[in-house]
């Protein structure tokens, strides 16, 4: 038997793609529509049914609120921060707190959390890789944007493990494009990745040495990217049509989205033509009545540019920050290479062009390296003989909180995983007995700016006065990127120590509850569509002739050609039974026949009996 | 050392033997340098270590307790790097350990006699270390690899480098090098078959003078002359027209001036059937060398135009 495929999957915020490679080489798996970009969307209709991907793409501007897109915006984040707050001003769809300060949205009347709709985007490209493989496939590496912290990293795990898949490991976006642009060549020297996505924007410099990438450095921002120039233009139109007809279309969820579409396609289409038109035909009807509005506007490349002007800026400001932190000048590097959809910009290209000094490299597909590189880490994982290493570096520093709220960085950023770090601390106050060891995440030197990872207490310090009692905390990530942290008193060699786990929004019982959902209702081997519907069908009719069965037994009183009737009927409802727990499809569609034959036959005595009786 | 995991046992001695040794050594010894070695060099055996040491290598196997040893290497491995790449911390560490600095100024010229005897105490513990001493046999091999190839001993070469490869198999160098000199000692070997077909044909043995010329051609792909006499002498063998064909389009490839390889790929042409690829041929020989036998046998022939 071949050994099982192992796939890379891209999973982005608007567009997700999954690669393999194949015979020594990298490529993009096409979905079962025949396309590279499967996009990141997924909708629940009105009548109950899910939809992933480009069907659930096309129906969204006539099922605003059961459409979810953008969730890579919002997974792994809290409810409560102001640049959530900002992001869900732009969203067509409702979105509600969960128990954790977690994100849910409310979709068909149940709260979802945000793994869970991601896990549906994986499903779907999981079935596109077994389509084309035509076996079962589970192992993947996912890659998130760089500057994921860890809540957001564990999330995106939860969700693969939602999915049925086991993630071998979760890899930056743009180590992931530098795998795939070095993969196979003998490149040498340093290189830069641009990556301008649909959400996120990241940065980093590798080092490339026969084989071995080397991360020096990475950074970015993870609220920058497509939806931004989108939603600054959808700005523009907004405040024209206010100031023409004095009415804010942001109000209307369906005009929201038409707007958003219309945007999109407009920003795409200003990176090969100087002006194209926004058509937007009846986008609302005044509410005091009268004849429907129409917005009708002309857009240039110039007038795109003068609105996101501050927004390309931006990008180049971090790319600064992170060649800074890598110790490089832009005249050191090998090559620029552009990743994502944004970067097709001529704004942005000429950007770079400026800033690094030189064109950027044209070798590789902007929308599918990074899922291509995915796939190659996911080969050097499992396959021995790979000369591909990746020498991955930690995003975000690691520390603890100190007296007077401050943050103490033990591991800072861009140090190579795996790694361990040992600080001696000491008491701030006298006769401190406890210790309270919080673990940080984040740049910030105020501790409540950072990230809270986890806490724990260390007891039973001697008294003593302030700064006398030593206690040691030594910090690890091992190469999964698990962090783990420990405190030792170094006189009485008590210690205590948590394993972080990141909590992605989800606890811990929570995803096994998900889990354990999904094994009695699984959709696995189809998918968003056939074998559910087949599931409800089969329900369905069990649940009519349960019903009948005491009126039918009733009426039957007892004859020999009834009891011979019903006994069948009794088997049909067993075998029901058991093709409800399995996932074949024709043993449902077979068992739906049968009963509804038996249902038929009820339906028939009964209707004779009702009218001899009556 | 019992411990079952997926490791071999060399493998396991290595790994133990190192992360005992770890503590004892210094950051240049961590890296299997010689105090003073430059940023580059840093960096190249930081590479290579990290090649064998970091735990994604191990992915997925039962390492049992030695997951925790490689983890440690690997931490160890990289923070003599990253003290030894940046110059503010090589700096300080090397004022620190005197030793390391002075030795990477003035190497043998050591002041003290003890100082003589501890440098000479840690080189010996050095070059015990089984992944050094390991890297260093390869050095070694690749180093008289390197003297047989400039003195033209192709087939020594070949062998130390084959002994280097299978000592490190991930070793790039060792392995360019190696495709290197089989190519060369492939070429020398193909033109002894080459003088061994030409006496062969002399004395009149075309069979076995057709089999050396074709695995001449076969060892050096680059030498027309063999691939056009080992098609000259399938076709006269009349043995197998296929490989014949390929021989003389090759021959053609390298040679295109060549009238004789011209007319051979045109005569075999036509054999299977290929008129008209055969006529652009013979043109092309006819333009070349117009006063070739072949050139004036078709003009006789086209002279002669049948009633």
């Amino acid at each position: 038997m071949p050994p099982e495929p192992v796939i890379g999957i891209d999973l982005g915020t608007t567009n997700s793609v999954v690669g393999t490679v194949q015979g020594g080489q990298p490529a993009v798996i096409k979905n079962r529509l025949g396309q590279n970009l499967t996009p990141s969307v997924v909708a629940v209709t009105k009548s109950g049914k899910q939809l992933v991907g480009q069907i659930a793409k096309r129906q969204a501007v006539t099922n605003p609120e059961g459409t979810v897109y953008a969730a890579k915006r919002l997974i792994g984040r809290k409810y409560s921060s102001e640049r959530v707050q900002q992001v869900l001003k732009t969203l067509s769809y409702p979105v509600g707190c969960g128990d954790h300060d977690d994100i849910r949205v409310q979709l068909d009347g149940k709260m979802i959390s945000l793994p869970e709709i991601s896990a549906a985007v994986l499903r779907e490209l999981k079935l596109d890789a077994e389509a084309f493989f035509g076996q079962p496939v589970s192992k993947a590496v996912i890659t998130v944007p760089a500057y994921f912290n860890d809540g957001q990293r564990q999330a995106t795990k939860d969700a693969g493990k939602i999915a049925g898949l086991d993630v071998l490991r979760i890899i930056n976006e743009p180590t992931a494009a530098a795998l795939a642009y070095g993969f196979g060549k003998d490149v040498s020297g340093r290189v830069a990745v641009f990556d301008l996505g649909g959400g996120t924007f990241d940065i980093s410099v590798l080092e490339i040495s026969k084989g071995v990438f080397d991360v020096a450095a990475t950074g970015g921002d993870t609220l920058l990217g497509g939806e931004d120039f989108d939603n600054r233009v959808v700005e523009a139109l907004v405040f024209g049509f206010a100031k023409e007809h004095g009415i804010d279309l942001r109000k209307d969820r369906m005009a929201l989205q038409r707007l958003k579409d219309a945007a999109e396609k407009a920003k795409i289409e200003l990176s090969t033509v100087n002006e194209t038109q926004v058509n937007l035909p009846f986008i609302c009807t005044p509410s005091g009545g009268g004849s429907a509005l129409h917005l009708q506007r002309a857009l240039t490349r110039e007038k795109l540019e003068e609105l996101t002007e501050d927004l390309c800026e931006r990008t180049i400001v971090i790319c600064e920050q992170v060649l800074a932190e890598a110790k490089v000048r832009p005249d050191d590097l090998k090559e620029v290479i552009l990743v994502g959809g944004m970067t097709r910009m001529p704004r942005i290209m000429a950007k770079v062009k400026n800033y690094f000094r030189r064109e950027p490299c044209k070798g590789v597909h902007p929308e599918e390296v990074v899922a291509l590189g995915a796939a190659v880490q996911a080969n050097a994982l499992i396959n021995e003989d790979s000369r591909v290493l990746l020498l991955d570096v930690t995003p975000q520093s690691l520390g603890v909180a100190i007296a007077g709220g401050y943050a103490r960085k033990l591991i800072p950023k861009n140090t190579t995983v795996p790694t361990s770090m040992t600080e001696v601390f000491t008491t701030s106050k006298d006769c401190q007995t406890t210790v309270k060891i919080m673990v940080l995440q984040g740049e910030s030197e105020i501790a409540r700016e950072n990230e809270l990872l986890g806490e724990f207490v260390l007891s039973g310090l001697r008294e003593a006065t302030r700064g006398e009692v030593e206690i040691e905390v030594t910090f690890e990530i091992n190469s999964e990127g698990i962090v783990s942290a420990s405190a030792k008193d170094k006189e009485t060699g008590i210690k205590q120590s948590i394993t972080v786990i990141a909590s992605g929004g989800l606890s811990r019982e929570e995803l096994d509850q998900i889990l354990e959902e999904q094994g009695g209702d699984l959709i696995d081997d189809l998918g968003s569509g056939d074998l559910a519907d087949c599931k409800r069908a089969l329900k369905d009719t069990m649940r009519e002739v349960r019903a009948l069965l005491p009126k039918v037994t009733a009426a039957m009183n007892g004859s020999d050609f009834g009891m011979d009737a019903l006994r069948r009927a009794e088997q049909t409802l067993t075998q029901g039974e058991q093709a409800l727990k399995g996932k074949s499809i024709s043993a449902m569609v077979a068992s739906t026949d049968q009963l509804t034959r038996t249902l038929n036959l009820f339906k028939g005595w009964l209707q004779r009996i009702g009218t001899r009786a009556s | 050392m019992a411990e079952n995991v997926d490791l071999d046992a060399d493998r396991k001695r290595e790994i133990l033997a190192l992360e005992r040794a770890l503590d004892t050594l210094n950051h240049f010894e961590v890296l299997g340098l010689r105090p003073g070695a430059s940023s580059a060099e840093v960096k190249k055996a930081y590479h290579e270590a990290s090649r064998r040491y970091h735990p994604d290598r191990y992915f997925g196997k039962n390492l049992g307790t030695f997951r925790a040893r490689v983890e440690r290497i690997f931490k160890l491995v990289h923070e003599s790097y990253a003290v030894l790449i940046d110059p503010q911390r090589r700096a300080q560490y090397e004022a620190a350990h005197p030793e390391l600095a002075t030795k990477a100024t003035k190497a043998d010229n050591l002041k003290t006699p003890e100082d003589a005897q501890r440098s000479a105490e840690r080189r010996a513990r050095f070059a015990r270390h089984p992944y050094l001493t390991r890297l260093t046999k390869v050095h070694e091999l690749l180093a008289s690899g390197k003297k047989s190839l400039a003195s033209g001993d192709f087939s020594k070469a070949y062998a130390d480098l084959h002994l280097a490869s299978q000592l490190d198999p991930k070793n790039h160098d060792v392995h360019e090098l190696i495709l290197k000199v089989r190519h060369r000692h492939e070429q020398i070997r193909a033109a002894d078959e080459l003088q061994r077909g030409q006496a062969a044909e002399k004395a009149g043995d075309l069979e076995l003078a057709a089999k050396t010329y074709v695995t001449a051609a076969n060892l050096d792909r680059r030498s027309a002359l063999a691939a056009f006499k080992a098609a000259l002498l399938l076709r006269q063998n009349g043995q197998d027209p296929k490989e014949a064909r390929v021989l003389a389009q090759r021959a053609v490839d390298l040679e295109p001036d060549k009238a004789d390889h011209r007319f051979l790929l045109a005569a075999i042409l036509e054999n299977a059937g290929l008129a008209k690829l055969a006529n652009r041929h013979r043109e092309e020989g006819i333009k070349l060398n117009p006063n070739h036998p072949e050139a004036k046998k078709r003009q006789s022939k086209k002279s002669r135009w049948p009633f």
